[in-house]
């Protein structure tokens, strides 16, 4: 009998799930249940609320981050750096950098986000780039002075594109956080957030900005988020027809030229002779792409100044 | 009625509510403004534009691409499935949201960290430069500036990608 009834739970859930991935949610539904009368059995008050539990469960991994979500933190993220650092606004650097963005952000496995990658280059003479979620992509140009070339440059923007593919900023942000921010969303209900509400979530939103930009900022990713952005990175350039080794190159050149005291990449990055040694299995076989002339020619008459 | 009967009647009902979602085959655009291409391929020609929230039926599947056909007016290309989600995106109320969602929907759309927080963030914060952020999203290229690029650049060709869409 117990075995029965366990069967017919499940069949309710069963048909619960398909109607909340369609679009309901499965709390009504149950609710709508009432005095549950299933294949002639009659479902305890306790029975009910497990039911509803597994729903609200459901529910709860359903309600992850939006892209729009994303978007709003990464324009957080973004307004915070932009607020400690001056975009170079030249037309000339604005679009050719976003060309060689968006050439690469196109052939990776994320080639559009919510508001889209957009590149800009930062009037910083340390050694920084960052991605904030969403698509933001920053470089300074001590990062830029790393750069002897324009596949050098891609090297450095798939990297950071990587990044946003693989959500490691959002994952900066505390679970913590999220489920608090899910609960008051869930209290929500249909209505807009009232007052108490709007300050609650604003203060998560707030704390989530400052795990994200400290992330960046201050202590880095882990050597194995780093490893994980060099290997897409390595996919992204491949397919955009860049020189994959320009990715080694960079690295050698920045290990020259960071202080390992400074507060820049030698702070949140793992040290580049780790990252070289992680890629180079990955690049034995791999031949020298055409065009590196021409758009090295390209890159000197363009940001050669800079 | 007997209780195998019931039994049956139970599992035929979710087994049907489960064939009707599996077969449904759409996906919601997931970003905001949403590239349909005449071929799966990342320069591809763009033949329309959807917005977040609209909905597609998927048609066919090729490498990480889909061919879709849009709910709205019936307009067929390939999307990129990275620019797709198997679930409802609702809007708050107000905003427009293609593929005609339910009022309870729409209602529910919009929460968490959504323009009302950022203004309230804003607000509140310091040394904050949210106007260098908007103009920075202002940054377009053109499909032709790319194309143009690319070529002479000794990149991808227009139409294609070095090693994508298999």
């Amino acid at each position: 009998m117990a075995n029965k009834r366990t069967f017919l739970l499940a069949v309710v859930l069963l048909c619960a799930c398909p109607v909340l991935v369609a679009g309901c949610k499965t709390t009504d539904v149950i609710d709508g249940l009432g005095a549950v009368q299933v294949g002639g059995f009659r479902l305890s008050e306790s029975q009910v609320g497990a039911l509803k539990k597994t729903a609200v469960a459901l529910e709860k991994a359903f309600t992850d981050i939006t892209p729009e979500q994303e978007y709003y933190v990464g324009r957080a993220v973004g307004a915070t750096l932009l607020g400690k650092y001056q975009p170079r606004t030249d037309p000339q650097t604005v679009q050719y950098l976003n060309l060689v963005g968006q050439s690469l952000a196109r052939v990776s496995d994320m080639p559009e986000t919510y508001g889209g990658y957009h590149f800009v280059l930062l009037e910083d003479e340390g050694i920084n780039a960052f991605a904030a979620p969403g698509g933001l992509i920053f470089i300074s140009r001590g990062m830029l002075r790393c750069c002897k070339d324009e596949d050098t440059l891609a090297a450095v923007l798939a990297h950071e594109i990587a990044h946003i593919q693989l959500k490691h900023g959002l994952q900066a942000i505390k679970t913590s956080r999220l489920t608090s921010a899910f609960s008051i969303m869930a209290t929500e209900g249909a209505k807009q957030a009232g007052g108490v509400q709007l300050a609650q979530l604003t203060g998560i939103f707030e704390d989530s900005i400052h795990d994200v930009t400290a992330t960046l900022v201050n202590s880095g990713y882990s050597r194995a988020f780093e490893r994980e952005a060099d290997v897409a990175a390595l996919e992204i350039l491949g397919r955009a027809g860049y020189d994959q080794r320009a990715l080694v190159g960079m690295l050698g050149e920045m290990k020259q030229r960071l202080n390992p005291q400074g507060l820049d990449f030698a702070k949140t990055h793992p040290d580049p002779a780790d990252r070289m040694a992680d890629l180079a299995p990955q690049l034995a076989g791999v031949k020298t792409p055409t065009g590196m002339a021409l758009r090295q020619q390209r890159f000197q008459r363009l940001l050669g100044s800079i | 009625m007997g209780l195998r009967i019931q039994l049956v009647l139970v599992l035929v009902l979710s087994l049907a509510a489960t064939a009707v979602w599996a077969g449904q085959g759409w996906r919601s655009v997931a970003v905001r403004q949403g590239a349909v291409r005449v071929s799966p391929m990342p320069f591809g020609k763009i033949i329309a534009t959807l917005g977040y929230g609209e909905r597609v039926n998927v048609l066919a599947e090729q490498g990480l691409w889909f061919k879709v056909r849009d709910q709205r007016q019936g307009r067929e290309g390939w999307m990129h499935s990275a620019s797709l989600i198997a679930k409802p995106i609702t809007l708050k109320p107000g905003e427009r949201l293609g593929g005609g969602a339910s009022e309870d929907e729409l209602a529910l759309g919009g929460k968490g960290f959504n323009a009302q927080v950022e203004a309230e963030y804003k607000a509140r914060g310091k040394n904050l430069d949210y106007a260098s952020v908007d103009w920075m999203e202002r940054i377009q290229v053109s499909p032709e500036a790319m194309r143009e690029f690319l070529a002479k650049g000794g990149l991808q060709s227009p139409e294609g990608g070095a090693g994508h869409g298999k």
